[in-house]
């Protein structure tokens, strides 16, 4: 078990290609950390540093207190899953879970005391003698993992393991995994481009895009305080409603107004900032669950039009038309408006607002790398 | 590779009652059938014939090969031929033909394991490494490939007198490699860069060294490749009549070149030329049936990548 340090970690392929930008962050013992982010936005990358397949441009990478950076990826400790399985296509399932003890010259017996109590973990007992040709994703993917835990390394990493397998198997392998990383208290670094999987399993969750990290928190804190546009954006299905709009001063309270949308903010410490603001543009950010839709009018509530409707069966997502805006709203399942049917959109507190040309949350400051 | 059908089985009630839809097969499509198979037989005819004609030629008797009307079946059969070919030293034209297999023995198999040895690491280091000559080592061995050896025959000749590989199984082995060494590292580029990078990687991160990854993980995943190259190079080697003519002599010359030693002077010996030549092709013939199993699945692996 050990902790994983970035210091001052960059990334650049051939001399110019950045991949990674100055990564600061440590991944805590027997920690779950995701990393989260679009393709090319740098988190597989991080991983592979992690695991000695890729050189490290500039910084360095601790596990525990060693420095690993020149060290081969066969004398760190640490085990990896790959979306694609890596298992060896030659050797029947038993053999492959054994390969990371057989390398090691570890006694047969061991193995074979070692390989039967990892199978029996990742559910693998009854198909030890195959191939992984006869195997499905979902059993590729155990057998993988159980090669993975059968060493019992110092550091899990995960590369998208279940991102291709379909929708149900996916659902069970994230229990699966969650449930092995907390009773084997591993540290485990996962790298998902899935932002669900990553708020369903992760201890905490580092956002990243083009090389740099946007965020690092709780899936808690990812939800209801997103550091910028970006992060808006990522964490959250539906995803949020971004509005571009001003600033304006109504009979003493401070309102949101864009074209067709006006909400009156009402967050003290949102206030307080927005007041000292120069510039009147603003883009506020709306997470569908905050925005309901009513059939009858009430005191607070906005006039809206009904333009798409998708029943989800516990709740219905409702796409309102706002003046010119387009916004998403989640109804609970007894609500079945018609197309064009004229509702009440009612809003909760929960406003964020981000700069402009920053794109950062006005609450946050900017470039704050945290970790 | 067999994918199995999966699913519910169907059970016998059911399918009786289901009007299973024939298809309706047009004569035009009938016409082309039949077509594709006479062209397939007279290709057949057109390959074995040359062959089962000299078998014939094999088992008969001077008198029945110089008949004006030869038969294909139904002549009186005669070991004859086969006594001169295996007689050694005693025989007639003074031919040790069991010992010019044997030359061809010593030349085809140090030939194809030098060329796996050099070829297969070559191979191995194009087909994972980037650098910056990468292209012009892979034009080297394509070049090689396409030289005739026609035109480095004369200065090669000079060389190995000078040298002392004139008229040695060593000097034979190295000069096959003209031949053999780009069709390994040609071919087994190819099957290296069938293996997913994956694998190699999550070798090393669990633990294995470079030579344990190579001969436990890449090289069992290339065994096909391997064989239907070895079995190409083999092929080459065994069949190479320039190097042999020209580079050994008397005693030491392979099979395909003593072959012609039953043209004599006073004739052509045809009767025991055909057994020589059966033999001949025999050895090649019992590898190519031990290693059908790769050579299959190694050559339409290859076919399927291009």
């Amino acid at each position: 078990m050990s902790s994983i340090t970035f210091q001052k970690i960059w990334k650049i392929y051939n001399k110019k290609v950045l991949a990674v930008r100055d990564l600061n962050l440590v991944c805590q013992d027997h920690e779950f950390l995701a990393l989260l982010g679009p393709s090319g936005c740098g988190k597989t990358t991080s991983l592979r540093m992690v695991a000695g397949l890729e050189g490290i441009t500039a910084g360095e990478i601790k596990i525990g207190d060693k420095v690993v950076n020149d060290l081969r990826p066969r004398e760190r400790d640490i085990a990896m899953v790959y979306e694609s399985y890596g298992l060896y296509p030659h050797l029947s399932v038993y053999d492959n879970i054994a390969f990371p003890l057989r390398v090691r010259h570890i006694a047969d017996e061991e193995i074979k005391r070692r390989v039967g109590r990892v199978s029996e973990i990742v559910d693998l007992q009854d198909i030890l003698g195959r191939f992984p040709s006869e195997l499905g994703d979902g059993q590729k993917q155990r057998v993988s993992i159980a090669r993975a835990i059968v060493r019992e390394p110092a550091v899990f990493l995960f590369d998208e393991p279940i991102s291709h397998l379909d929708e149900t198997l996916r659902r069970r392998m994230r229990k699966e995994i969650k449930h092995l990383q907390s009773t084997l208290g591993t540290t485990m670094i996962y790298v998902t481009h899935d932002q669900i999987e990553a708020m369903a399993m992760a201890d905490r969750i580092v956002v990243m895009d083009q090389g740099v990290v946007q965020q690092v928190g709780t899936p808690e804190d990812l939800f209801d305080s997103p550091a910028n546009l970006f992060c808006a954006g990522f964490i959250g299905e539906p995803p949020m409603n971004i509005v571009t709009g001003k600033l304006v001063r109504e009979a003493e309270r401070l309102m949101f107004q864009s074209n067709g949308l006006k909400l009156s903010v009402t967050n003290p410490a949102q206030i307080q900032i927005l007041e000292t603001m120069r510039n009147p543009d603003i883009v506020l950010g709306i997470r569908p669950s905050h925005v309901a839709p009513k059939v009858e009018a009430t005191a607070t509530s906005v006039p809206a039009e009904v333009y798409g409707f998708e029943p989800h069966g516990d709740y219905n997502i409702v796409t309102c038309k706002v003046g010119a805006e387009v916004l998403l709203a989640v109804s609970g399942s007894d609500f079945f408006p018609d197309l064009g049917q004229p509702i009440h959109l009612e809003f909760s507190s929960n406003l964020h607002f981000f700069d402009v040309n920053t794109k950062w949350n006005v609450l946050k400051g900017q470039g704050a790398n945290h970790g | 590779m067999d994918t199995a059908i999966e699913g519910v089985v169907l059970s016998d009630a059911e399918r009786a009652g289901l009007e299973i839809h024939k298809e309706v097969v047009s004569p035009a499509d009938r016409v082309g059938k039949a077509l594709t198979y006479v062209v397939l037989i007279a290709y057949s005819l057109f390959s074995i014939l040359p062959i089962y004609w000299t078998a014939t030629l094999a088992f008969k008797a001077e008198s029945e090969i110089y008949t004006k009307t030869p038969k294909l079946w139904g002549f009186a059969t005669t070991m004859d031929n086969w006594r001169e070919v295996f007689a050694g030293p005693a025989s007639i034209v003074g031919v040790d033909f069991v010992h010019a297999i044997r030359n061809s023995f010593f030349v085809t198999v140090p030939s194809v394991l030098l060329a796996l040895a050099l070829g297969m690491p070559v191979a191995y280091v194009l087909a994972r490494y980037n650098f910056k000559a990468k292209g012009d080592v892979h034009f080297f061995y394509l070049s090689l490939y396409f030289m005739p050896p026609l035109l480095i025959l004369i200065p090669l000749f000079v060389l190995y007198n000078k040298i002392h590989l004139y008229n040695t199984y060593l000097g034979m082995a190295l000069v096959m490699q003209l031949i053999t060494l780009p069709l390994v590292v040609l071919i087994m580029r190819g099957f290296f860069e069938d293996i997913p990078v994956e694998i190699e990687q999550s070798a090393r991160v669990d633990g294995a060294r470079g030579p344990w990854v190579f001969w436990r993980i890449i090289l069992p995943l290339v065994v096909p490749g391997m064989m239907a190259t070895a079995f190409l190079c083999t092929i080459f080697s065994w069949n190479n009549y320039l190097f042999s003519y020209l580079l050994t002599s008397g005693e030491n010359q392979t099979a395909v070149v003593r072959i012609t030693l039953y043209r004599t002077f006073t004739g052509i010996m045809w009767g025991p030329m055909s057994a020589a030549i059966l033999l001949t092709i025999v050895p090649v013939l019992l590898l190519a049936i031990a290693i059908q199993k790769y050579i299959v699945r190694g050559l339409t692996l290859g076919a399927v990548k291009g």
